[in-house]
């Protein structure tokens, strides 16, 4: 699972002062249920994009059935969509890795933690029971704008 | 069961059948699709965007071919296997 924020913010590699973690550096955190990497796919003046990549072991969450209880279900299969998509996992990994910035907490731009910038979120995949309306009803009201499309059934 | 001799083997004229039709294809279908596809699709698209960041990383500053190792070996076996 991948979560990226680009900003175009100038500098935009400020953002990885707001993050709390240095474009130039690849790091690695463990979390309950595997791995939680951060690093910069592009790093620019004019365009910065912070990416967090989860790598989630499906087996041994089916073995160790973490999770919260509401995912039992799932998580009793052994072919699950977990490791793929956005869930409360990635909610667990963004509030671990970037704990510091969801508090505003930033010890070298606190002016800029202040300032309103453009920044784009973007996730893969997300499963949706309730499609392309309930995203956009959950996320516009909040001022997002929502790109989204839906997938095609894997035929495989 | 003509062709076997089975009626003379058995010395009779009537069987019956008794059979139980179980729904296994149909719940298959359902499983496949809302589990077993969701999760491929997700896989192919959160693997295919994770390869393409790890390797503007590692091109940017000639980085982590490492972390790449795994979401490439996942793809690739997917892909293979289609």
């Amino acid at each position: 699972m991948l979560l990226t924020i680009t900003t175009s913010h100038r500098p935009a590699t400020d953002i990885g002062y707001l993050l709390g973690k240095n474009p130039n550096r690849c790091q690695s955190f463990s979390i309950a249920f595997g791995q939680a990497h951060v690093f910069y796919p592009l790093v620019g003046e004019e365009q910065c994009t912070a990416a967090l990549l989860l790598d989630i072991d499906p087996v041994a969450l089916v073995r160790g059935r973490r999770g919260s209880s509401g995912d039992s279900g799932l998580l009793a299969q052994y072919v699950n969509d977990r490791p793929y998509v956005a869930s409360s996992f990635l909610s667990v990994a963004i509030a671990s890795v970037y704990g510091s910035a969801m508090k505003g907490h930033t010890k070298d731009r606190p002016e800029l933690a202040e300032t309103a910038i453009l920044l784009t979120a973007e996730i893969p995949a997300v499963p949706c029971r309730g499609g392309e309306s309930f995203l956009r009803r959950l996320f516009e009201l909040l001022g997002y704008s929502v790109q989204c499309r839906q997938l095609p059934l894997d035929k495989g | 069961m003509d062709r076997v001799n089975w009626w003379d083997e058995f010395a009779t004229s009537w069987i019956c059948l008794d059979v139980e039709i179980m729904p296994w294809s149909t719940k298959a279908q359902e499983l496949l699709r809302q589990q077993y596809a969701p999760t491929g699709s997700s896989a192919r698209e959160s693997l295919a965007a994770a390869i393409r960041a790890l390797m503007n990383e590692a091109s940017r500053n000639g980085g982590n071919r490492e972390l790449l190792s795994k979401p490439t070996k996942v793809y690739c076996r997917r892909r293979n296997s289609e």
